[in-house]
């Protein structure tokens, strides 16, 4: 019963710490600057550089791309190529290749041919061939006969694609120098789909009579999404025309990096570009980007044949990221939380400065801690009339 | 006991316990509002999970045949192979809606299409090797006839150049509407090991063939015209142009085990600008080529392929419960139960509460150690109804300084009753009349410009200038009650006696009875002092008590509030 009632009572009472006032200016001071220092990490760090009042998702998107131009060689059966002969793939997806520099085998058929001279194919007869040898890292399946390479030379004869590639001699200017000149457009589009949030890198105020005479300069034009290739690669920090022989591979980078909060909402794309193969200098082992692709055809005798390009160029990598930051509730929740926590901890210190640096700790210790001895049952402190004792 | 030392002692907060209703209540719908949104934001944002973002793959498979009419190829059926474009994307598939083709070129020369003011009459409008963005090849300088009415200069290129630039209208394959897709989507939680799959386990080979998804909307076959028209927009418009669509599937998963859901959400949208003014190049085209060779000549069949890519976006989330992030959310929030008794501190401290209730509360939970530097001191008027409190000064008289607060007289009652209601020793031993008016010393000299009822004494300390009034008046130490109360022999000694009954009487020295009288003078002008303050009397009064009981060398101490003395010492008022 009276258990039950002083729950009752208990509910109507209000109680409240006790507080010691020390009027002396350094731990005033102390107390003071340590919350400064805690509000100030609360305030400066917290919020205004981790932003950690914000909920974050990351971008998704997706690019389309469009290269436009046209180049002339000498050095080829394709003297005129456009769109559709040096963009592979021709989607134009996040990823698309620029075709430099190749190697062209023209007219190959599925035939016997010698292989090309080194210290492992040479051959003086057919003893030196092994029929049916399949090198992983050759060129077809030997037949076992050795025959003339050329009026000097024999080698093995193979079971292949001939006449076999002669890759040795790549092209020291590139073939088509001038694709520095072409231009790509680079349509984007993302959303951040925890804010139900959409943008293009196509801004609102664009309009196509700007994007037709545009061109993507940081100075002048930031928003414009048409790059001239030579600029892109030289903002990489590279030579086109020494890129342009062997290859490689560049990336464009896109940044959305967004604060979606109203006070703050400002989303705009930043591009960037880096080179994202390795290039060190004179290195000999697979510099550049290359790969093979080739063009079949049938002649009237019904018979294919191919012609194998062995391709140089540089791919292009769109790389979308970002992260947008929304005020979120419970991150607001659970880091002013943590913060509240810190600040409860600054009387901590201010005591322990006060308790232990102070001349005269003695005194304020005796004000702060008071002793409750439990055999003595009184009250251990009388409260003594401090008026009219003389 | 001390060998315990620290290890021992328990040491807590001393607490000021109110037994209040009101604030009692306040406190618990404080507490009970900041539990509520805790809790609400705990269930609402479900921060008892840990999360895990998906990792998703997607395969696509597109099935229908399109026959279309062709000019000047006739009929053609197109079947996956042929519309779906040269090669497959990750994550996306394509769709040819509209194609433009140009058959049989050769590299060759051949005259430049007519664009835009690019005609010309004579070979000097054509640059030789001239070329730029929007040509088709490189000039050669001279300047042919394209039809029958204009000339446009010869280019060395793919000859016949493409002539036409704008897509045929309506699409030639319009009727990829009817196409239908199977999007399979395998996803993976990687944190709680989780893998499901969009073609959930109750979906068998024959609800796979008649599902639709106006009917069923987590079936994964999807019609591409509904694709589009949920994306708000128009088959049949946007396949003249083409565009991209995105598919968006998100999976918002709760893997706890009581309320496990764990299904795809399919959305669509278009996500290229529709309006060609604002863009450059609208809607989705590509060229690519087929090459042949006719009698060693290499020729291609360009064709510029319009068509709507189908993006498939895989997003989301799973939640599984989560005990340390239940903690930490619980441990961060804590904190702010401790707003409570802030903000009802607080409440009480300002005027809303009741000032009395304040003014208590505050003297009982604030205690101030007093250090040497600060020493306030209490004045009170005889024509003012409250106590000041005011700051010690070098410079001014205390009675010209400024109040740094103003206080509510507290009467100590024990005090009226020991000097008031004891009537045995107030009357019956009492001598001297209670209206005797001595001649004072004071009104000889002019009074001091800090006295208002010209009977204080002139006096070097600053400390010392005190009157007993504000206004111009009569003094207190004429009245007949503080003849009574202050100056009586009788209840000093019995004062004395009562506070040390074995004391020897007041001897000729006075000092007793004077010191007495001064703290009957404070009890009954101050009751109980403010604390941490000391009361300061009046200039008037303590004339007119060393008149009574004067010292035999004629030397006071004077009035030393807080002179290297402890805070009890300056409490007496030692003087």
């Amino acid at each position: 019963m009276s258990g039950w009632q002083g729950c009752v009572q208990y509910l109507f009472y209000y109680e409240t710490p006790k507080t010691l006032v020390i009027p002396n200016i350094t731990v005033g001071f102390v107390f003071r600057f340590t919350q400064l220092l805690v509000v100030l990490y609360v305030l400066g760090y917290v919020c205004l550089v981790q932003k950690a009042y914000q909920e974050t998702d990351s971008v998704v998107s997706t690019v389309t791309t469009k290269v436009k131009g046209f180049a002339f060689t000498n050095a080829s059966s394709i003297k005129y190529w456009d769109v559709a002969d040096y963009v592979i793939p021709p989607q134009g997806g996040n990823s698309f290749f620029v075709l430099t520099n190749m190697i062209v085998t023209l007219r190959q058929t599925r035939s016997r041919c010698p292989l090309l001279p080194d210290h492992s194919t040479v051959c003086v007869d057919d003893c030196d061939c092994i029929e049916g040898l399949n090198d992983p890292r050759g060129s077809g399946i030997q037949t076992g006969l050795c025959e003339n390479f050329s009026t000097t030379v024999k080698t093995c004869e193979v079971i292949s694609w001939c006449p076999l590639e002669i890759d040795s001699h790549l092209p020291d200017h590139a073939l088509l120098d001038s694709a520095e000149n072409f231009t790509v457009l680079i349509k984007n589009s993302i959303t951040y789909p925890k804010f139900n949030f959409y943008r293009r890198n196509i801004a609102p105020h664009i309009n196509s009579s700007y994007l037709r005479s545009c061109e993507f300069k940081r100075s002048s034009d930031p928003d414009c999404p048409i790059f001239r290739l030579k600029n892109i690669v030289s903002e990489a920090g590279e030579d086109f025309q020494d890129m342009a022989v062997k290859g490689g591979i560049l990336g464009i980078i896109i940044d959305w990096s967004c604060d979606l909060d109203w006070w703050a909402r400002k989303c705009s794309p930043k591009y960037s570009f880096r080179r994202l193969d390795s290039r060190i200098p004179n290195s000999d082992v697979a510099p550049g980007y290359n790969f093979r692709f080739a063009k079949y055809y049938m002649d009237q005798g019904g018979e294919e044949f191919r012609t194998l390009f062995k391709a140089y160029g540089i791919r292009f990598d769109v790389i979308v990221f970002g992260t947008a930051g929304k005020f979120g509730v419970v991150p607001t929740v659970v880091n002013l939380g943590a913060a509240l926590t810190f600040l409860s901890l600054v009387p901590l210190v201010a005591d322990w400065f006060l308790l232990t640096c102070l001349r005269k700790k003695d005194l304020y210790s005796r004000h702060k801690v008071s002793y409750l001895k439990e055999d003595t049952d009184s009250e251990g402190e009388t409260m003594r009339t401090i008026f009219g004792t003389k | 006991m001390p060998c315990c030392g620290v290890l021992c002692q328990y040491e807590t907060n001393k607490l000021v316990r109110i037994q209040s209703v009101k604030l009692g209540s306040l406190k618990w719908s404080l507490n009970g509002a900041i539990l509520l949104f805790i809790c609400i934001m705990l269930l609402w944002n479900r921060s008892y999970q840990e999360f895990d973002l998906v990792v998703s793959s997607v395969t696509t498979k597109v099935k229908g045949v399109a026959q279309t009419q062709l000019p000047g190829v006739g009929d053609v059926v197109w079947d996956v192979v042929d519309y779906s474009g040269p090669s497959q994307e990750k994550n996306s598939f394509f769709v040819v809606t509209n194609v433009l083709m140009t058959k049989n070129q050769k590299q060759g020369k051949c005259p430049e299409v007519p664009l835009k003011g690019r005609l010309c009459r004579t070979d000097k409008d054509c640059e030789k090797g001239g070329w730029d963005q929007q040509s088709h090849g490189i000039k050669t300088g001279s300047c042919v006839k394209f039809d029958v009415l204009r000339k446009t200069c010869e280019v060395s290129a793919w000859c016949p150049v493409e002539t036409k630039r704008s897509p045929p209208r309506p699409a030639l394959l319009a009727a990829a509407e009817n196409f239908t897709v199977l999007i399979k989507n395998n996803i993976r939680f990687p944190a709680f090991n989780y893998i499901r799959r969009n073609i959930l386990p109750n979906m068998n080979d024959a609800y796979l063939r008649s599902c639709q998804r106006g009917g069923d909307p987590l079936c994964p076959i999807f019609r591409l015209g509904d694709v589009v028209r949920e994306a708000g927009e128009k088959f049949s418009e946007m396949a003249v142009e083409g565009g991209v669509i995105g598919i968006l599937i998100k999976w918002d998963c709760n893997l706890d085990r009581l309320m496990q859901r764990c299904l795809p959400r399919y959305s669509f949208r278009r996500l290229d600008e529709k309006e060609s003014n604002r863009t450059l190049y609208p809607g989705l085209n590509f060229r690519y080529a087929k090459y042949n060779t006719v009698n060693g000549v290499e020729e291609r069949t360009l064709y510029k392929a319009f068509g709507i890519r189908f993006d498939v976006m895989v997003f989301g989330q799973a939640g599984k419960f989560s005990f340390i992030v239940l903690i930490i959310y619980i441990g961060s929030t804590l904190s702010y139960y401790a707003l409570t008794t802030l903000m009802i501190d607080w409440l009480i401290g300002t005027r809303c509460y009741s000032a009395d209730v304040g003014q208590n509360y505050s003297e009982k939970k604030v205690e101030s150690v007093q250090d040497k530097q600060k020493c306030v001191l209490c004045v009170s008027y005889v024509d003012e109804n409250n106590i000041r409190l005011v700051k010690r000064s070098q410079k001014n008289s205390l009675q010209d300084i400024t109040p740094i607060s103003v206080q509510s007289h507290k009467e100590d009652t024990r005090h009226l009753s020991a000097c008031l209601l004891q009537p045995g020793v107030s009357v019956d031993q009492d001598h001297q009349p209670p209206l005797d008016h001595k001649p004072d010393p004071a009104p000889k000299s002019s009074p001091p410009a800090w006295c208002k009822c010209a009977r204080c004494t002139p006096s070097s300390l600053p400390q010392e200038e005190l009157c007993c009034r504000r206004s111009e008046g009569a003094c207190i130490a004429s009245s007949p009650l503080f003849q009574q109360l202050v100056l009586r022999r009788s209840l000093l000694e019995a004062v004395l006696l009562y506070r040390d009954p074995l004391s020897a009487p007041a001897g000729p020295g006075h000092t007793a009875l004077r010191h007495c009288a001064y703290s009957q003078y404070i009890s009954w002008r101050f009751g109980v002092p403010p604390s941490n303050s000391h009361p300061a009397i009046p200039s008037c009064c303590i004339g007119r008590v060393r008149g009574e009981y004067p010292s035999p060398d004629g030397k006071y101490s004077g009035f030393r509030p807080a002179r290297m003395v402890s805070m009890q010492a300056c409490a007496n008022g030692d003087l």
